[in-house]
């Protein structure tokens, strides 16, 4: 992350500002993705007059970064009157989106009303692969379509994989491809719960049978690793005393107006039907006790030897072992193989990249 | 720099936080932080105000000498229309538009 964005980044963390939001608009989708954390509800989904409440609401609450996921955003009729508003209350507006529905015209309304990024899901160059993720016969070639109408366009283009079984084996065609074309591509190995705290997805993680493999359970570090100190020096910046930003400049926002710290932690905290968000933010319970935990509250991390190479997700902590204070099993599993792998081989700037390369050496 | 009207680009993304307007150019994804002078100035740009007027408010709260305000203020806006964030017009809006 630049010096900059940084140092902004801290200061939302510090005043408790809601700098980053994603903003579900539905979780209607016409992909059945085998990983996917959607449940839909019988609740209705916000309406558009909500809907806008919600960004005027976030607006007024400071937040900037604004990314519309869902499901599918483009199923709603509504969803270019949702982004016009959006960009008229100045927010900087993401879209998450498998580009099925992309056409010419979409593309160029996207361009035209100041997206700053689309997010594709390419989960393989593979057809077979991957419209085996998304049980979508076809899926590939019209999303890749969509993508490259949206690049035309002049629409910078993200295509995301997650790294999981399904995945793992293409991920360096996907890259290849990708970056000749102009896509930036990222790989990331965290696979989200059901929205409803159902783990089922997670089974669907990369495991592949590790140098370490001992050290697969997270509670063996400290003993294989013994370690006299915390690893981690006390440092200024305020981001390396909090587990991460959910619940301190960021937070998620359901279609069913549930407020949650982050996609990944399915702790509702309260619902904008029935509390503006706000006050949901500053003053619910379940917020503000996620908001009080500091890494040294984290018992078996404070003290973890390969604390260095781990990103941890306390979101996934607790979805794993229903703890918010916990190690996380995926997290532990990574950076113990990091760990012994990180002489020999080549630690990339992006995290997505250096588990990437991680996997790549990690003998099967 | 004749006495003309700055207007924020509408496209541009922006939050004040913590007295700073934090910008994002989605057109070129570049960010920017600007001081808090300068993030007056920006609030300020809304076509209505013309480039004197400006001056004589941020005079009246950052206690900067008129004319400093003045010659700082015409370099700031001369950059930030160069960027493409915002446009100094001849006339506000609805003078145009009759
Ligand atoms: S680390 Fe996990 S819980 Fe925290 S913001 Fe990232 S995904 Fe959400
Ligand atoms: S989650 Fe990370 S810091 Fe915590 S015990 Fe596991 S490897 Fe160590």
């Amino acid at each position: 992350m630049g010096k900059m964005i940084q140092a902004i980044a801290d200061k939302a963390l510090l005043q408790k500002i809601p700098w980053g939001v994603q903003f579900d608009l539905t979780m209607r989708c016409n992909e059945l993705c085998v990983h996917c954390y959607r449940v839909e509800e019988s609740r209705p989904e916000l309406t558009t007059e909500e809907v806008y409440a919600v960004l005027d609401q976030l607006a007024a609450a400071g937040t900037l970064y604004l990314t519309f996921s869902g499901g599918e955003v483009l199923l709603r009729r509504d969803f270019f009157a949702i982004v016009e508003r959006a960009r008229r209350l100045r927010f900087d507006v993401r879209v998450k989106t498998n580009a099925l529905l992309v056409t010419e015209e979409i593309a160029r309304r996207m361009v035209e009303l100041g997206v700053s990024q689309v997010d594709i899901s390419v989960y393989s160059l593979d057809p077979e692969r991957h419209d085996g993720v998304t049980l979508n016969p076809g899926s590939l070639r019209r999303t890749l379509e969509g993508a490259t109408l949206l690049q035309n366009a002049g629409m910078r283009v993200r295509l995301n994989c997650p790294l999981m079984q399904q995945t793992v084996e293409g991920y360096q065609a996907l890259l290849e491809w990708g970056e000749a074309r102009g896509f930036k591509v990222s790989f990331d190995p965290t696979i989200t719960a059901k929205s409803n705290g159902d783990p089922a997805p997670l089974q669907l993680r990369i495991s592949r049978d590790q140098p370490c493999h001992v050290l697969r359970h997270p509670y063996f570090h400290s003993a294989i690793f013994p370690s006299e100190a915390p690893p981690t020096p006390a440092a200024p910046d305020p981001a390396d005393e909090i587990p991460c930003g959910a619940s301190h400049s960021s937070c998620y926002v359901s279609p069913y107006g549930d407020v949650y710290p982050c996609v990944s932690m399915p702790i509702p905290c309260g619902n904008i039907r029935q509390r503006p968000f706000l006050e949901i933010w500053q003053r619910s319970e379940e917020m503000l006790r996620v908001r009080s935990i500091f890494r040294k509250d984290l018992p078996h991390c404070r003290t973890c030897a390969v604390a260095d190479h781990c990103s941890r997700c306390p979101g996934m902590a607790y979805v794993e072992h229903g703890l918010l204070t916990g190690p996380s099993a995926a997290a532990c599993q990574q950076a113990c193989v990091k760990a012994l792998l990180s002489d020999t081989f080549v630690k990339m700037e992006v995290h997505d990249a250096a588990t990437a390369s991680l996997i790549r050496q990690s003998p099967a | 720099m004749s006495d003309r009207y700055p207007a924020q680009n509408p496209r541009v993304a922006y939050r004040v936080l913590d007295g700073s307007a934090v910008l994002i150019n989605p057109d070129d994804s570049t960010l920017y932080t600007l001081n808090p002078v300068a993030t007056r100035i920006w609030e300020l740009a809304d076509g209505q105000l013309p480039i004197s007027e400006i001056a004589r408010r941020l005079y009246g709260e950052f206690q900067v000498e008129q004319e400093i305000a003045l010659r700082d203020m015409e370099a700031f806006l001369q950059a930030f229309q160069e960027k493409g964030l915002l446009s100094l017009m001849d006339h506000p809006p609805e003078t145009l538009h009759g």
